[in-house]
């Protein structure tokens, strides 16, 4: 696994490098420059800051122990100026003086009760012997002290003093230590030593109110390094010896200092601040473990820390992404680059290949190509030209070019050319139109003349393409002739079909009416035969009448304009069925009718269709015992196709080519009536709307008639 | 001197077999008694206006005119589009009467003020009923306002 991964770290690393690279010299350096700034700050801000913080931790640890020491002085002054003020007394002086060592501590009787920390006072002559105590011991009076360290100090140097912690070897036994004081005459004489007895624990009540922080304390320590009070050990207990302790020694050498140490005791790294009572020659120390301590300065810097290195991931998330986006950058440009040279490449080879091509379409085209310039002179005839005009480009290359214009073109030209030149009229240029052309031998042609413009540098050169249509103008003409001529016939034929209507039908009237008028009045001469006679007369003109009309409307059809619109189809045959049966037509067929597509056309002549070819059906199907006819009709995307069937007498597809034209019948009139237009004028309708019509049949089977109408052009 | 009776209606029809026809079809039904036929439009006029050969006839206006379509000189649209633009004659009914049911026709009639319309049928016997029909209900049962 490794293997495969360590290359694939490489090479991303490589293309890591190769877009930081990539990368604008000026942003790489911007960026450094940031990201070294973002790490400086960091690092000068989490230094200072713990600098800082440090610092103020300690130096609030050495104020109050400080203060602590202070305060431990402050009471031991009191201490002494107790002793020294008592010791001072002239009546108490006069008693130690004359010997009367009891009656001198009477003076002293009220002081444990003053001051609730002293335990008791005693007196002690020159030679350190106890002489007399308040209140008093047994067997105390007449021992001697002088191995005490306050003896010895105060006889050395005759000024109170702050005597070691030690255990009193009177009962009970406790924990003190004595300020003593020495009792001088009024001429300055030692007489003796004032001794105050002070118990340990109610002496220190008041360090129970020093707030050291969480889990802090003070202790303090005698002159020799002895435990005079310490939270962790009962007040009253053996007495503890600290001096070995590295903070106690300094303190009891007059030091005062902050340090880091560790306690092997706890296991524990404590900060230390110390502070010496320098004129009683005690110490106070302050512990506190260094978690604690520093708690806030590194709440504070694990602040800092995270900050920064938020910025720092922002940092790294913006430089990322803009790698991201510049090796994209980098990628679609070099696309776009080899994309570019491509096509430079490729047009290189076609503008090459341009030339040749743009010469040889020139030289082998149909039409005539001929170039002038701004003056109308001659620049160039290609070969097409040559052909059309008869001459060659040698004769007429530097002549004007209405060389090749009949008059009037030929005077008008120069006069066109200059005002186009100078006004921007045109007539011609930009566009194209027929003019009339004059070859060499004189012959005018028309042509059909554009012209371009093109502009080289200064000059303007102008391109005329021109073709011949003197065979297009034949056609034309031709053409037009031929739909003058159609558009005559028709009329012809129109009129032809309106006279039809008004002078063949009057005549077959008179035929009709006077036959009956003869009828009517020599009814009484004519015998039955003549009388059938009569009838078959009539009978004919009538016959004759309905063609004429059936051949009217089917004239009609042709020349009558389609208004097209969308047909419902369902409801126009609805409404077609609804009318045959109120005419009495099938009444016996069962005429199923499907669901029909919409259909686009005539409403007026898609219905003729309808009627006819339903008619058709009920008229074919009616001689046989169940007459049925089914109307269907489907859709697609280019029409929709609709069909009438009937099982009816059918016919023989022999004489298909019968079945829609005009007066054309394939069935007797006598059988079924009818003029032979119906089928004729569905075709037309049909075919007027662009649409196909077909049928199926075999004789006595049945037929069934198609028609298709093309989708409608609802926009149309 | 009798009172001249006044002209009921005027048959504007060319065709001889025709007039006959609508002459006997009106004479069916007791409407023929005051009928003048003439055979052209030009003639049709001149009866109405009395002008040409009818000045001096009294001019009393018919209170029917059955006109044929095609007519000689004047053929009967023209003849329709003066009888309705004179003031004199444009309450007289007219009604037209033709072989065919040409579209044209009809339309430039009824644009003109025509009454009515009737296509001669071929067949006589509907041929009576609707002239007659005509004649009843526009000389007999419509009361012209004057």
């Amino acid at each position: 696994m490794t293997e495969t991964i360590v290359p694939a770290l490489s090479s991303r690393k490589e293309r890591l490098f190769a877009s930081l690279a990539s990368m604008r010299w000026g942003q790489a350096i911007i960026l450094l420059a940031v990201f070294v700034a973002i790490v400086m700050t960091a690092v000068v801000s989490y230094q200072s800051i713990d600098r800082e913080l440090t610092a103020a931790a300690l130096s609030r640890r050495a104020s109050v122990s400080y203060l602590a020491a202070a305060v431990l002085s402050e009471k031991f002054d009191r201490l002494v100026d107790i002793g020294t003020s008592l010791a001072s007394r002239v009546r108490f002086r006069d008693l130690v003086a004359q010997g009367k060592w009891i009656e001198a501590a009477e003076i002293l009787r009220a002081v444990p009760s003053d001051f609730p920390f002293v335990e008791r006072l005693f007196l002690a002559d020159v030679e350190g012997t106890l002489m007399a105590d308040v209140p008093e011991l047994p067997s105390v009076k007449g021992r001697n002290l002088a191995h005490r360290d306050w003896y010895q100090a105060v006889m050395r140097t005759e000024r109170p003093y702050i005597s070691q912690v030690y255990r009193r070897a009177a009962p009970p036994r406790m924990n003190v230590f004595v300020a003593a004081v020495p009792i001088r005459s009024g001429k300055g004489e030692m007489l003796g030593i004032l001794v105050v007895q002070v118990r340990l624990d109610t002496f220190f009540d008041w360090t129970k109110n020093i707030d050291v922080g969480p889990k802090g304390f003070v202790y303090v320590v005698d002159r020799h390094g002895t435990l005079a009070l310490h939270p962790k050990f009962p007040p009253q207990g053996d007495l503890i010896d600290y001096s070995s302790v590295p903070v106690v020694q300094q303190v009891l050498q007059g030091k005062r200092g902050v340090e880091i140490v560790f306690n092997p005791l706890e296991n524990e790294e404590r900060v230390a601040a110390y502070e010496p009572i320098a004129k009683h020659g005690w110490g106070v120390v302050l512990a506190q473990p260094t978690a604690t301590v520093f708690a806030i300065r590194d709440g504070q810097l694990r602040r800092v820390m995270i900050a920064y290195g938020l910025i720092f991931v922002v940092f790294v998330a913006y430089l990322a992404s803009r790698i991201v986006i510049q090796r994209r950058q980098a990628k679609e440009d070099r696309r776009a680059k080899d994309e570019l040279e491509r096509r430079v490449a490729e047009r290189t080879a076609q503008l090459s290949d341009s030339e040749e091509r743009t010469r040889a379409i020139v030289d082998t085209a149909v039409d005539a190509i001929i170039v002038i310039d701004e003056r109308g002179t001659i620049q160039r005839l290609n070969p097409g030209a040559e052909r059309m005009f008869g001459y060659l480009q040698a004769e007429v290359a530097g002549k004007n070019v209405s060389t090749l214009m009949p008059s009037p073109y030929r005077e008008q030209h120069d006069g066109y050319l200059a005002r186009y030149l100078a006004t921007g009229e045109k007539r011609i240029i930009g566009s194209g139109r027929e003019v009339v052309a004059r070859r060499k031998d004189g012959a005018e042609f028309p042509i059909y003349l554009a012209i371009a413009e093109m502009r080289l540098g200064e000059s303007r050169m102008f391109t005329g393409i021109i073709r011949d249509i003197t065979e297009a103008k034949r056609a034309a003409e031709r053409q037009a002739h031929l739909v003058a001529n159609l558009e005559a016939a028709n009329k012809e034929l129109e009129g032809f079909s309106y006279s039809v209507s008004h002078d063949l039908r009057s005549p077959l009237r008179a035929i009709d009416g006077y036959s009956r008028i003869l009828e009517e009045d020599y009814a009484d001469k004519l015998d039955a035969e003549g009388r059938r006679l009569f009838g078959v007369i009539r009978e004919s003109s009538q016959k004759m009448a309905m063609l004429i009309d059936d051949l009217l409307t089917f004239s009609k059809l042709g020349r009558q304009a389609l208004v097209s619109s969308t047909v419902d189809t369902n409801a126009l045959v609805k409404e077609v069925l609804r009318e045959l049966r109120a005419a009495g037509d099938g009444k016996s067929a069962r005429i199923a009718v499907a669901d029909l597509p919409m259909a686009w056309g005539d409403r007026a002549l898609l219905k003729q269709v309808w009627i006819n070819l339903l008619a058709n059906a009920i008229k074919f199907a009616g001689k046989k015992g169940k007459p049925i006819i089914e109307v269907s009709g489907t859709s697609d995307a280019a029409e929709n196709i609709y069909s009438v069937t009937d099982n009816g007498v059918g016919f023989d597809m022999r004489y298909y080519n019968k079945l829609f034209g005009v007066f054309q019948r394939l069935h007797s009139a006598d059988e079924y009536p009818g003029t032979g237009v119906g089928l004729a004028i569905v075709q037309r309708v049909v075919t007027r709307h662009d649409g196909r019509v077909w049928a199926e049949g075999k004789l006595n089977h049945g037929a069934a008639f198609f028609f298709a109408l093309p989708q409608g052009e609802p926009n149309a | 001197m009798p009172e001249m009776q006044q002209v009921e209606i005027l048959l504007v029809e060319d065709n001889k077999t025709d007039a006959e026809l609508t002459i006997r079809a009106l004479k069916k039904n007791n409407l023929a008694n005051n009928l003048v036929w003439v055979k052209d439009g030009a003639e049709a006029l001149d009866f109405v206006f009395c002008t040409g050969a009818y000045a001096g006839r009294d001019s009393s206006l018919p209170k029917l005119i059955l006109l044929d379509l095609k007519l000689p000189k004047i053929d009967g649209i023209e003849v329709l589009g003066r009888l309705k633009s004179d003031a004199r004659t444009k309450m007289i009914p007219v009604v037209m009467v033709t072989s065919s049911a040409e579209e044209r026709d009809i339309v430039e009639s009824y644009k003109l003020g025509v009454n009515s319309y009737l296509v001669k049928p071929v067949d006589f016997k509907q041929f009576i009923d609707v002239v007659s029909q005509a004649g009843m209900y526009w000389a007999v049962l419509n009361k012209i306002p004057h």
